[in-house]
């Protein structure tokens, strides 16, 4: 009983629904980062460029479906590339500013296990779960470390007119929610598409809220 | 990978991506409360900082308006009063015939005179010690230690082991530390003898204080005294400590740090 309540709620017409309701979602965060561009801070521009990475993805992967091709193949892009500019972004916060070598050696690493996942693991044709939970590890961890660094520096309770802030906060939502997803996606793709459909309704909801995060990461102005 | 222990695998999946979805949510708001608690202490000890400011101002001005109360005490009472009487024995030198009685009136008037100035000097001098001005603080302490031990009311051993330079300022405001201890030793502690001690280097001077009287019982009375906030404001504009010695069985001590220079390191 149970499980049929479960596979009704979280259904591909539950899907099909929220992934459409996500997509609008994008825009948010890239409206008002189109419209607020010249007023933008340094740190809130590279957040404008990962929502940019995003909506690209998203529109690409939307029209080869509706073209009925293949679209696993765009997400073999996506995630190095959004990689890159969520580095670049968390950057421009705190952390990075003593260790720059990390940094490059994080890119570099990624960049390079995402090309040898590719290549002689999980072929363009399947989904880069290996790719993509590494990356939401990292994601995670540095969410972690900037609000250790917020709570540190923070003078007059400022966080929430900070860009990070909000930016951290939609990362370590969204990702610590798909990692799961993603751990066990490989596994269960063949043998269960209910699970499947399932988390990825779960995984449409979580997007709903990175997006209205990253919104809000845009909209605030950073006190001096 | 199928169904465990009951569980299927969408539960276990949906179990999983709600159950970290909510643990991040738990570990965003553990930290806000932890800012919030941070920021809590932070004003409190602002506050305290502020309140303690004030206080050390505050004990500022009621010292330095007793300073003039003394003084407008001291020329009203004392020179006003020489002065006063100077020109009545004036007076009566213009009025008297009698060589004898004349010179008498003179000398007393000339006696009253030397006194009056005596007294202006006594009270320019705690306005502006001359010795300091002219001699540095070293010679202006040995000087303050050898007048207390020939006068007899007390011993009085200086030593000092310091070389450096100091901003005039900083030699002021030491000159009158050491007056105000000096004096608290003489008016409350009943001691018989105090151990003075400068040390330090170019950048830092090191000060301890010692008497073998009564001591203090409490320390956090005596901080509150308006002489210990006085001192304890002038160290601070020198970016100075003060810290208690073990009082209860040796009398009174005190070690107190401070820069030498008001751009120079902190202690």
């Amino acid at each position: 009983m149970r499980y049929i309540l479960l596979v009704n709620l979280f259904s591909i017409e539950t899907l099909n629904v929220l992934r459409d309701v996500s997509y609008v979602f994008i825009f948010c965060p890239f409206l008002i980062g189109a419209v607020r561009w010249k007023s933008l801070s340094k740190l809130q521009r590279y957040i404008l460029f990962v929502v940019l990475t995003s909506l690209v993805n998203e529109s690409i992967t939307r029209y080869l479906l509706f073209k009925y091709f293949d679209s696993l193949w765009v997400y073999h892009i996506y995630v190095p590339v959004l990689f890159f500019f969520m580095i670049q972004t968390y950057r421009n916060t705190f952390i990075f500013k003593k260790s720059d070598k990390g940094l490059v050696f994080l890119i570099v690493g990624f960049t390079a296990f995402s090309i040898i996942n590719t290549v002689f693991i999980e072929s363009v044709g399947k989904i880069n779960s290996n790719t993509i939970s590494v990356a939401s590890f990292v994601y995670v961890l540095l969410s972690i470390w900037s609000f250790y660094y917020l709570i540190r520096e923070s003078e007059h309770g400022a966080g929430a007119f900070r860009p990070a802030f909000w930016f951290s906060i939609g990362n370590l939502l969204y990702y610590s929610g798909i990692f799961v997803l993603f751990i066990f996606v490989q596994r269960m793709i063949e043998t269960d598409m209910e699970a499947i459909t399932a988390a990825y309704v779960l995984n449409a909801l979580f997007y709903i809220v990175l997006n209205l995060s990253y919104s809000l990461s845009l909209w605030v102005k950073p006190q001096a | 990978m199928g169904e465990t222990a009951g569980i299927t695998n969408t539960e276990f999946l949906l179990a999983g991506m709600a159950g970290m979805f909510l643990l991040a949510l738990g570990l965003i708001l553990f930290f806000l409360a932890y800012q919030k608690r941070i920021l809590k202490q932070q004003k409190e000890h602002q506050a305290k900082e502020a309140e303690y400011q004030q206080q050390l101002l505050r004990a500022n001005l009621l010292s330095q308006e007793k300073e003039r109360n003394r003084i407008g005490k001291d020329l009203h009472d004392g020179v006003g009063a020489m002065l006063s009487t100077s020109k009545l024995y004036f007076r009566h030198l213009s009025q008297e015939e009698d060589p004898e009685k004349f010179t008498e009136l003179k000398q007393k008037a000339m006696g009253l005179l030397d006194e009056t100035m005596t007294s202006v000097r006594r009270v320019s001098h705690d306005l502006k010690p001359v010795v300091l001005e002219r001699l540095g603080l070293v010679e202006a302490i040995a000087n303050m230690s050898d007048q207390l031990s020939e006068s007899g009311v007390i011993k009085v051993c200086f030593r000092s082991g310091w070389e450096g330079q100091m901003d005039k300022e900083f030699e002021l405001n030491w000159f009158r530390i050491i007056q105000e201890l000096l004096n608290n030793t003489i008016k409350h502690s009943g001691a018989s003898e105090i151990h003075m001690d400068l040390s330090g280097d170019e950048g830092q001077v090191q000060f301890n204080y010692h008497d073998n009287g009564v001591g203090i019982q409490n320390e956090s009375t005596a901080k509150a005294g308006l002489g210990m906030q006085n001192i304890a404001s002038r160290l601070s504009l020198m970016k100075g400590e003060l810290q208690y010695g073990d009082s209860a069985t040796t009398g009174y001590a005190l070690e107190m740090y401070s820069a030498t220079k008001l751009k120079a390191g902190t202690v």
